[in-house]
């Protein structure tokens, strides 16, 4: 599969976004540095957002990530390492979109903060689980 | 259970992932058109710093500089901000009141010396120190003492930045803005009456992130902001490209959306960021209403004539924006006078002077 512009993305707008993908695809292939692009920040008319989205299709990847500041949907489009993100807040507002070109993009990866202090939760439940089982004996 | 140290502990004890801080980082990068790159250091550099002091000084002001940022359309991705910042002193939202309020500032500007933010709304009268006071005691005079031991004076709103509407002619009581007073502290300038919250809350998280002053035009202000004029990022500009516009306020070029520039609209004249980042949760902004740009972010816009008559008729000479430079030569003056590596030195290495513009301290 091919990242050239065919016949739905002859805009040159899109054939810019999607030679800008193709040289950072090809660059995080070789050398493993990983891009992002602001679709905030690009003038695209609802038309060309169309074409671009049905250009990168969907993969086989869909993640959801909710909490108390908002929500993010992710999924991986039909080039494996190209990622399209979408935030929003509290009130289900867009906050933004982006495209992430990465093996995994950062917002789906734990942080070690977070895993550390996932240990040590968990080492202290276990803790906790195995006085209460003693206490039962 | 011990205190949280850092803004990222605090966080995870509110329940609040570091995904969700990526999310606001993300947002906030976009908002201030910097690299996406730029993403996971931002969210890494707020997670890692313990939380800002923040003293509020509010001066000859309305509130609307407050109201813009604890009530735009709350509760929003900008209220994060208030879980990285510690507000210490606002005299409109805190509890304490009299003697205790004061000793909540000085206490403040004694445990965070050279590392909190002042944030200045209202401009400060010198005509007579009667016309503001708080606990007695002038707003210059609480300015420069709080401002001396600062990071870094953000000040919000077009009364502080350039005078405002108390500044306007005939000036009644000798309104001047933060940087006719305050010498030796890098100063940031977010205009508008009122500011845009996102222009506030972005700055903050920008300092917050990075310990640095983002860049700034050459008035002081925010490019990330304040880098584009209404007018070229206004989606009726095709129309003002065509020669589309609207006569009156009623005609069938005013239903049908064209340019309001022979109505007065200040847009061309006039830098801000409500074009792209509009109100109320981007609902919308004046223009998209159908009225005209005021130029409120400008220096002087109240006296630069009729808001209702076009450009050419209406403006007048500026009176000479004040501290354009000055904002960076105080932050150059800042750094030369302190020894000790601080956060607040590498602020003003940061807001280096643009231009050469001189100040009177008419105190």
């Amino acid at each position: 599969m091919s990242l050239a512009p065919d016949k739905e993305t002859t805009d040159g707008f899109i054939q810019a976004i999607l030679a800008e993908l193709a040289t950072r695809l090809a660059e995080l292939a070789s050398t493993g540095i990983e891009a992002q692009i602001d679709l905030r920040s690009l003038p695209m008319d609802p038309p060309k957002r169309a074409a671009l989205d049905a250009k990168l299709g969907k993969g086989d990847v869909t993640a959801t990530i909710a909490d108390r500041a908002g929500r993010t949907e992710v999924f991986e489009t039909r080039y494996a390492g190209v990622w399209r993100l979408a935030h929003y807040d509290m009130h289900d507002t867009l906050l933004m979109e982006e495209i992430a070109i990465a093996p995994v993009p950062d917002i789906l990866r734990a942080d070690p903060t977070d895993m550390a202090e996932a240990a040590a939760r968990l080492g202290a439940e276990l803790a906790l689980d195995t006085k209460k089982g003693h206490a039962n004996d | 259970m011990t205190e949280p140290q850092t803004v990222g502990e605090m966080l995870a004890r509110k329940g609040i992932s570091r995904r969700a801080l990526l999310r606001y980082a993300a947002w906030v990068t976009s908002i201030m058109a910097l690299p996406s790159s730029m993403t996971r250091a931002m969210a890494q550099g707020i997670a890692d710093t313990k939380r800002m002091s923040v003293i509020w000084l509010s001066c000859q002001e309305c509130t609307a500089c407050t109201e813009s940022l604890t009530r735009s359309y709350s509760p929003t991705i900008d209220d994060l901000i208030f879980d990285f910042i510690s507000l210490d002193y606002h005299e409109a939202l805190q509890a304490a009141a009299g003697h205790q309020a004061e000793e909540a500032r000085l206490k403040a500007m004694e445990d965070n010396k050279d590392n909190y933010v002042v944030i200045v709304d209202g401009s400060i009268p010198l005509g007579n120190m009667g016309y503001s006071t708080v606990a007695g005691h002038a707003n210059a005079d609480v300015l420069r003492e709080t401002a001396e031991h600062a990071l870094a004076v953000v000040a919000v709103g077009s009364c502080a930045t350039w005078g405002g509407l108390p500044k306007a002619d005939p000036n009644p009581t000798g309104a001047v803005s933060v940087s006719q007073i305050v010498r030796n502290t890098p100063i940031i300038n977010i205009s508008g009456c009122p500011p845009i919250p996102e222009a506030m809350t972005g700055t903050l998280a920008h300092v917050l992130a990075f310990g640095q002053i983002p860049e700034l035009d050459h008035l002081g202000r925010p490019r990330a902001f304040f880098g584009n004029s209404i007018h070229d990022r206004c989606y009726r500009r095709p129309f003002y490209d065509k020669g589309l516009f609207a006569k009156s306020f009623d005609d069938e070029g005013a239903r049908k959306g064209w340019c309001l520039y022979e109505l007065g609209c200040k847009g061309p004249v006039t830098y801000n960021a409500c074009a792209t980042l509009k109100w109320n949760g981007g609902a919308s902004w004046p223009v998209q209403t159908g009225h005209g740009c005021l130029g409120c972010s400008e220096p002087d816009f109240w006296d630069r004539g009729s808001f209702y008559k076009p450009l050419p008729a209406s403006t007048e000479p500026l009176a000479t924006p004040l501290a354009a430079g000055a904002v960076a030569g105080v932050a150059a003056g800042a750094l030369a006078s302190r020894a000790a590596k601080t956060r607040r030195e590498i602020l003003g290495a940061m807001s280096k002077p643009k231009d050469a513009a001189d100040t009177t301290d008419k105190t």
